[in-house]
């Protein structure tokens, strides 16, 4: 009986510590964002004079008048949000696509080859950084530098791979017996895809999407690196906090900004979230 | 060829790597016919069944379908449907729209679709289903929707894979009827692969045995079962087994008698000595059902009750003649017990005679009358 209280009493206490571990630092970027200028370097977590100035600077920093030495080389945040955004999405589709006909083509034909897949791991066993120099060298030839269409090549070319690993494995648990009965019924092999293939891995294909984006969502590095006016999210949440100065609070803003939309994102599609990461499970 | 012919295969061959999975297999199905492939696991029936449909090619052989060569036609515009072993239903569609997925693919008009999928539904006893989604049926009302989702598109062939394998043994009995009365009905030509040899026996018109790729026998249920062609066919089909005995035929004062190492047994009191001549001294193996050995008084063969099964309305004796065990059935209420010593009578009749070495049956029946 004791031992039962103890056994629960350390369960609550690590679930307690693990959960203060990953909130908190969300807690706090939440607080610093509503935080005044003055009160950005004190460590409350509560905001004394709450403020949306921080959100206002995001979307016009000169409104304030304020800051103007440090953000004049800052645009509103709607511009690399939305590069982003399109930058995120396309990026996904293609290599969701891509992924998606390669891994067909893997599970069904053994095509191109067992060994030939692992190929596409390669670019994953390196450090990304290994890869910088040549992509800015040939992205300076193809124009592509401070181009959002160099990083949506570079991101959907870099993330295939998950995409061929993740809907491999899906298209694995479907069994060929469904195709050839949609086949023998006299379905054409394009309404095989799409009336029967594409709807049974459609949780694989939300899961690799998701990865995929928020993967896109995120880099920092090769963005750093590839863009210069024409910046991503990620490199503008950066910029807010240079050599020049630091924009604490507006930078926790803009954090918690570009994390809301993966966050919904996230939300809307648990349901097929949930499906996908059971799908071996349920047979039939 | 005739055009009662609805599908005939004409030494076909399929191998994978090195394995022989059908080996020159010819027969030809009849309209309106249910046809079986009976075999053990691995004999190669469903890869017989997968190149009819066209779901694999043949390396050496031809397939016509209605005297149409086909073996190079696409699965897809063969007109023939196959209900799989497993994995049956489409699982993100409801039973309706699995029903309905072979006509709205073809562009059906709706109301049309609508009357055919009812119709169907309603002869598989599916129609209080209609609206459960595919993965989420039993696997008997699985294999309805497989049967229903083939019939709906009209087949001129219904290929079934041991559609009843995976339901369980109480619903099976039924639906095998079902199945029947269906095939009656509608008069569809079928193609049934099954490992059950009573199932094959009591739904086929004809059947064929098959045995490592080949088919080794091939009628009615009656000819497969009172005339099986060799030791293979004898001992697949029949439950319990053929009771067999081995050794070597020899005749003494006009009795048929078969010597083992150690003992002889007088297998019958009269021959026709001019048809056993040419069998005498050769290494047999003799066989006779269950049912062709009566117990009775004036019997040859003595012999000791070791088990007493009961298997549905008859018992089974287990007994022991020397060296060896026979199954005999007898009434379920006649009275014997364990330990009891009995004598047995075989049909002379029944008698299969099947050499040793190749398992080819040499004779049947040693006596007239
Ligand atoms: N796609 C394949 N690749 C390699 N070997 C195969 C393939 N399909 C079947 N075989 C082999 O061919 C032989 C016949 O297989 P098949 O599936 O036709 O047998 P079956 O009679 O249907 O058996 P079961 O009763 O187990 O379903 C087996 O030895 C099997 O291992
Ligand atoms: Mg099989």
């Amino acid at each position: 009986m004791l031992r039962r209280i103890l056994t629960n009493a350390l369960m609550w206490l690590v679930l307690i510590i693990a959960v203060v571990w990953t909130v908190i630092p969300v807690m706090w970027m939440i607080s610093l964002s509503f935080k005044t200028y003055g009160e950005w370097r004190t460590p409350s977590l509560l905001p004394r004079n709450p403020t949306l100035d921080n959100y206002i600077m995001l979307f016009s920093p000169q409104a304030l008048g304020i800051f103007i030495a440090y953000t004049a080389i800052l645009e509103p945040i709607v511009g690399p949000l939305s590069r982003t955004l399109i930058i995120s999405a396309t990026a996904t589709v293609i290599a969701v696509m891509i992924g998606f006909f390669t891994a067909y083509g893997a599970s069904r034909y053994n095509s191109p080859g067992p060994f030939t897949l692992f190929f596409t791991l390669l670019t994953r066993m390196l450090p990304p950084a290994t890869f910088v120099t040549p992509i800015v060298i040939y992205f300076t030839t193809l124009y592509l530098i401070d181009n959002i269409i160099g990083l949506i090549l570079l991101y959907a070319a870099t993330t295939v791979t998950y995409a061929i690993w993740i809907l491999k494995g899906f298209i694995d648990a479907i069994p060929v017996e469904w195709e050839e009965a949609a086949l023998l019924e006299g379905a054409s092999p394009l309404q095989v895809l799409f009336k029967v293939i594409i709807p049974i891995a459609r949780p694989g294909l939300v899961v690799a999407g998701l990865f995929i984006f928020l993967m896109a969502w995120t880099e920092l590095l090769f963005a750093l690196v590839l863009t210069n006016l024409n910046v991503p999210l990620s490199v503008q949440v950066s910029k807010y906090v240079t050599a020049v100065g630091a924009l604490w609070g507006v930078q926790a803003a803009a954090a918690l900004l570009s994390s809301i939309i993966p966050l919904v994102i996230g939300y809307l599609i648990q349901r097929h979230l949930i499906t996908g990461f059971t799908f071996g499970l349920v047979r039939g | 060829m005739s055009s009662r012919v609805v599908v005939k295969l004409e030494n076909v061959t399929k191998r994978f790597g090195d394995v022989v999975a059908v080996n020159n297999i010819s027969f030809e199905v009849y309209r309106g016919e249910l046809f079986s492939l009976l075999g053990p696991s691995g004999c190669g029936k469903t890869t017989t069944l997968r190149i009819i449909a066209g779901l694999e090619q043949p390396d050496e052989g031809r397939v016509y379908i209605e005297g149409v060569d086909v073996t190079k036609m696409p699965a897809r515009e063969r007109k023939v449907c196959l209900v799989f072993q497993e994995y049956a239903v489409f699982p993100h569609m409801s039973v309706y729209e699995n029903i309905a997925f072979g006509l709205k693919v073809k562009k059906l008009p709706k109301a049309e679709i609508d009357k055919k999928v009812k119709e169907a539904a309603e002869i598989l006893e599916l129609s209080s289903y209609l609206n459960y989604k595919g993965g989420r049926l039993g696997l008997s009302e699985q294999q309805r929707v497989a049967i229903a989702r083939c019939l709906v598109v009209e087949p001129k062939l219904l290929l079934l894979d041991e559609p009843l394998t995976l339901v369980d043994a109480k619903v099976r009995e039924r639906m095998r009827r079902e199945l029947k009365r269906i095939q009656r009905e509608l008069e569809t030509t079928m193609i049934y692969v099954t490992h059950d040899q009573l199932e094959a026996l009591m739904l086929s018109d004809r059947v064929a045995v098959m045995r490592s790729g080949r088919i080794v026998q091939m009628g009615t249920p009656e000819e497969i079962y009172d005339n099986p062609k060799d030791l293979f066919v004898a001992t697949f089909v029949g439950s319990p087994t053929m009771n067999l005995v081995e050794g070597v035929l020899e005749l003494e004062e006009n009795k048929l008698v078969l010597k083992t190492p150690s003992y002889k047994y007088i297998l019958s009191k009269e021959v026709e000595s001019n048809i056993i001549q040419s069998l005498l001294g050769s290494e047999v193996v003799v066989g006779f059902r269950p049912e062709d050995a009566e117990v009775r008084n004036d019997g040859v063969l003595e012999g000791t009750v070791k088990l007493i099964e009961i298997v549905e309305d008859r018992k089974i004796l287990h007994i022991k003649i020397n060296e060896d065990e026979v199954r005999v059935f007898v009434d379920l209420l006649a009275p014997f017990t364990e330990g009891q010593k009995v004598k047995i009578r075989i049909n002379p009749l029944k008698l299969h005679i099947f050499e040793k070495k190749t398992g080819r049956k040499l004779l049947k029946g040693v006596v007239s009358g």
